[in-house]
């Protein structure tokens, strides 16, 4: 991940600085081996909210008429939808439908269209930011990534990636479900600013062979290829395999506009390329899945000092793991998850320096991320209006290697490995008091071998005063643990750093009306103490900043028996830093969004229309990113031919130009965003 | 909890127990031979004036037989286009609409169904209505009857019956 390193070893200071660290880089004790074979039989039982809910089967049609008559329709209740909606929180869903109709490619795409949601891209990686808050160059690990329930932020820098670099196609999922607002009371460390949960497909939603190619622009080709097939022996099994490669843009920037830097054209730098395999086996009760995602990216910024217009600065990102689950009901009352999982991360910076000018040198830096887990869960119902869900989880990070070396010629100039531990222990406490009123009460404990401990609660109230109005009274903390990048490797590591903690203040109103009719409102405060930040006297990291957001946000959605469906919401926010009262920056005060669907013709034409707006944002140089409105249409169809359905996107519909923020490692102080561009795509499946 | 539902890329759990509703209905009526070109002939329901349920339908009946028959879902813009449907569903809520739609089909073998105030008596033979959060319907026989088919008696005993001469119960 991206040149922590280079823009501390950059130039002169390489060697003294270089030097600092090593003393930082001491190997923390190794812990105990005794421990680990207690904690690594302990399960983890995943949230089985089925107790609550009508339990339906997949196919309705296979009911008798009477207990078709007896299915509550107002209240719809998959098990899933119970969760969501009982979840303490302000909850969006985006789903594999939505995917397809509004062009999303990547999950960032798909985050940007939900209330409160930005994205922020440095043509590298893509950082997410909510209700004002988007942390420059923080690789998202206040966010809590899960597929499936399994953890994707990695053990070094905490990343969770969702651009191009993610780990999962955008294809393979059934829906995802975003919970904002703290949840480190079930989910640890990083369940800080929103968890966004991915729920990949089931192999029954899936053609038994699936092909799918597509041409955009900026020379990018891409393709897909899936299975899905279910065996008379009761395995099931999907897999898919996808690759993607982007030729990218000449990029001028102003900031570089002069002869010897090509007149501030980036050419050739902006290349993208991936591929991923994933698959997910399920038989009776056990579910494997394995992944694997590869990305590399040129920088065509510039960024991190290296010189303009070569092409050489580059990233690779990798992450693979593999997740053996086992989710059992033991009986109406009790279900259990259990779960064993080993990952694996890598991260490969190019970075060529003038060294002196115009010899240039390369550097490259490495970091390698290797851990396993365990992790168990018990969702009992304790009573009739009690449901008691208890959780254990323990993390071994094997190894957070961390190397950088000049590489031509050159010797080894920082190389060092540690390892380290965590585990934590929660319960979460769901109490009917009556039919309009319960309590959601959470309390989770982390012990790290790395700063110590960190205990986070959070207690909801819901209530429905009237059958189709719920309201939700949240108060929450949360936690994100200092990583080992921070601690140890980063140029301005600290080993004495504490986590970062919040606490916050949330009223929640969700409001049916009949005819597919809601309104959901939210007002918030948000507390934020000991944000890292680089002490500029000391030049370390430390845990510096408190902020203070404060905002509310309203989100209206309407489907129509015509098939049209209309969704729009709107976030107003106020973001500041307690001790200069300044607004942060990258924090728009106003973010609002339309997303339309029309049916045009059934399935045979169908056509996605988002509009998303920011205003205006704070840049690190004080100056201002302008607000901008951005378009994007989709046309599909999914019945062009049998099992064939084609979709073609214009983003950025208008044209309208636009800057994100840079950060302290661009010179640009903001870096401006794609124009209109096209794709279309193509599947096939049988 | 429809908060999550509202959203699902499937349409909302009515429309879906509604389909579900539909798909059981056939093997509780009667058509005759001659609504059927032959007998490998698709069972076609029709759908007017509702995609959400043509979209449930989609996925409720997606691999079925019945009777050795495969079924088919068709969007029809107006009941004229009805003529291959056995089944016929009728999304509107409007009287007027619906009057003429219903007129337009009277006599044809095609089991009519709608979810309407006043559905059973403008001549439509089954209708969807809400009780405490349940789905229920009432049917009109007299109706069926005209058209030749034969509805069991153990879809008419859930059944709120509603003769044509009768006043109805088809209140929500």
């Amino acid at each position: 991940m991206n040149a922590r390193g280079p823009c501390r070893w950059n130039g002169d200071s390489k060697n003294q600085e270089g030097g600092r660290t090593m003393k930082h880089a001491r190997r923390t004790r190794p812990i105990r081996p005794g421990a680990r074979p207690l904690l690594a039989v302990a399960l983890w039982i995943l949230w089985t909210p089925g107790a609550a809910a009508q339990e339906l089967p997949e196919d309705l049609t296979q009911l008798p008429l009477e207990q078709l008559m007896a299915i509550d329709v107002v209240y719809g209740a998959s098990l899933h939808d119970q969760k969501v909606t009982e979840a303490p929180s302000f909850v969006s869903v985006v789903t594999a439908d939505e995917i397809e109709r509004y062009g999303y490619r990547t999950l960032a795409d798909v985050l940007r269209s939900v209330p409160g949601f930005y994205t922020t891209y440095d043509r590298n990686y893509t950082y997410i930011g909510v209700r004002g808050f988007s942390r420059p160059s923080d690789y998202n690990s206040r966010f809590l990534l899960l597929i499936d329930g399994h953890r994707i932020n990695d053990n070094f820098y905490g990343s969770a990636y969702v651009g191009t670099e993610a780990v999962i196609d955008v294809e393979q999922i059934d829906r995802v479900e975003i919970i904002r607002g703290p949840s480190s009371s079930l989910y640890g460390t990083s369940a800080f600013f929103a968890v966004v949960n991915v729920i990949t497909r089931k192999q029954a939603d899936l053609p038994r062979l699936q092909f799918s190619g597509l041409g955009a622009s900026y020379g990018t080709p891409a393709g897909r290829v899936s299975l899905s097939r279910k065996f008379e022996s009761g395995v099931s099994v999907r897999a898919s395999a996808s690759a993607y490669e982007s030729g990218g843009q000449s990029l001028f920037y102003k900031e570089y506009d002069d002869p010897l830097n090509n007149n501030g054209v980036f050419e050739n730098g902006d290349d993208d390329r991936y591929f991923r395999i994933f698959s997910t086996t399920t038989f009776k009760d056990f579910t494997i899945q394995a992944a694997l995602s590869s990305r590399e990216k040129g920088i065509p910024t510039g960024a991190f000092d290296t010189p303009f217009n070569d092409a050489d600065a580059r990233t690779l990102d990798e992450r693979s793991y593999l997740d053996l689950r086992y989710e059992r009901a033991l009986s109406d009352r009790v279900g259990l998850l259990a779960r064993l999982y080993y990952d694996r991360y890598y991260y490969r910076g190019d970075y060529p320096y003038y060294s002196p000018y115009p010899t240039i040198l390369l550097y490259r830096e490495h970091s390698w991320g290797t851990w396993y887990g365990t992790e168990a869960k018990l969702t009992l119902k304790t009573t009739k209006t009690q449901t008691l869900t208890t959780g254990v989880e323990y993390r071994d990070n094997l190894k957070q290697h961390y190397r950088w070396k000049n590489v031509d010629p050159g010797p080894l100039d920082f190389d060092d490995s540690r390892s380290s531990s965590e585990g934590g222990l929660y319960v979460q406490d769901e109490i009917l008091l009556s039919k309009r009123l319960s309590f959601n009460l959470g309390l989770r404990h982390d012990q790290y071998q790395t700063f110590g401990g960190s205990t986070n609660p959070r207690l909801a109230i819901i209530c429905n005063p009237v059958e189709q109005t719920t309201l939700k009274f949240i108060f929450g903390g949360a936690f994100r643990a200092p990583t080992v990048y921070e601690l140890h490797y980063g140029s301005h590591a600290n080993s004495d750093l504490d986590p970062e903690t919040m606490r916050t203040y949330e009223v929640v109103v969700e409001q049916y009306a009949r005819g597919n009719f809601r309104v959901t409102g939210s007002a918030y405060l948000y507390r934020i103490q000991d944000l890292v930040s680089v002490n500029t006297t000391t030049n370390l990291f430390e845990n510096l900043d408190h902020v203070r957001s404060q905002g509310i946000d309203l989100e209206l959605e309407k489907r129509f028996k015509s098939g049209f469906k209309l969704r729009t919401s709107s976030t107003l926010q106020q973001t500041r830093d307690d001790t200069t009262d300044r607004l942060l920056t990258n924090s728009p005060r106003h973010l609002a969004k339309l997303n339309a669907d029309f049916p045009i013709k059934g399935e045979r034409l169908s056509a996605g229309v988002e509009v998303q707006y920011a205003s205006k944002r704070v840049t690190l140089a004080g100056n201002y990113a302008p607000g901008y409105a951005v378009a994007n249409l989709t046309l599909l169809s999914r019945q062009l031919a049998k099992g064939l359905s084609i979709s073609g996107s214009v983003y950025n519909l208008f044209d309208k130009t636009y800057a994100d923020p840079g950060s302290e490692h661009h010179l640009q102080d903001t870096i401006e965003q794609d124009g209109r561009n096209f794709r279309l795509k193509l599947t096939w499946g049988f | 909890m429809t908060g999550a539902s509202a959203q699902d890329d499937s349409p909302p759990l009515e429309y879906q127990v509604k389909a579900a509703f539909l798909f059981n209905f056939v093997r509780f009526v009667e058509w005759p031979p001659a609504a059927f070109r032959d007998r490998e002939a698709t069972f076609v329901i029709g759908v007017v004036d509702d995609e959400l349920l043509a979209r449930a339908l989609d996925q409720a009946v997606r691999g079925k037989v019945v009777d050795g028959r495969a079924f088919e879902v068709r969007r029809l813009q107006n009941a004229h286009e009805a003529g291959f449907c056995q089944m016929l569903y009728l999304g509107s809520s409007e009287t007027s609409r619906l009057a003429g739609l219903l007129r337009s089909i009277r006599s044809s073998a095609i089991l009519t169904i709608g979810d309407a105030r006043g559905f059973t008596r403008l001549g439509g033979m089954i209708n969807f209505i809400m009780q405490d959060r349940r789905l229920r319907f009432e049917i009109n026989p007299d109706a069926a009857e005209r058209a030749g088919l034969r509805i069991s008696s153990k879809l008419l005993q859930l059944a709120t019956i509603v003769r044509d001469a009768s006043p109805g119960e088809d209140g929500r």
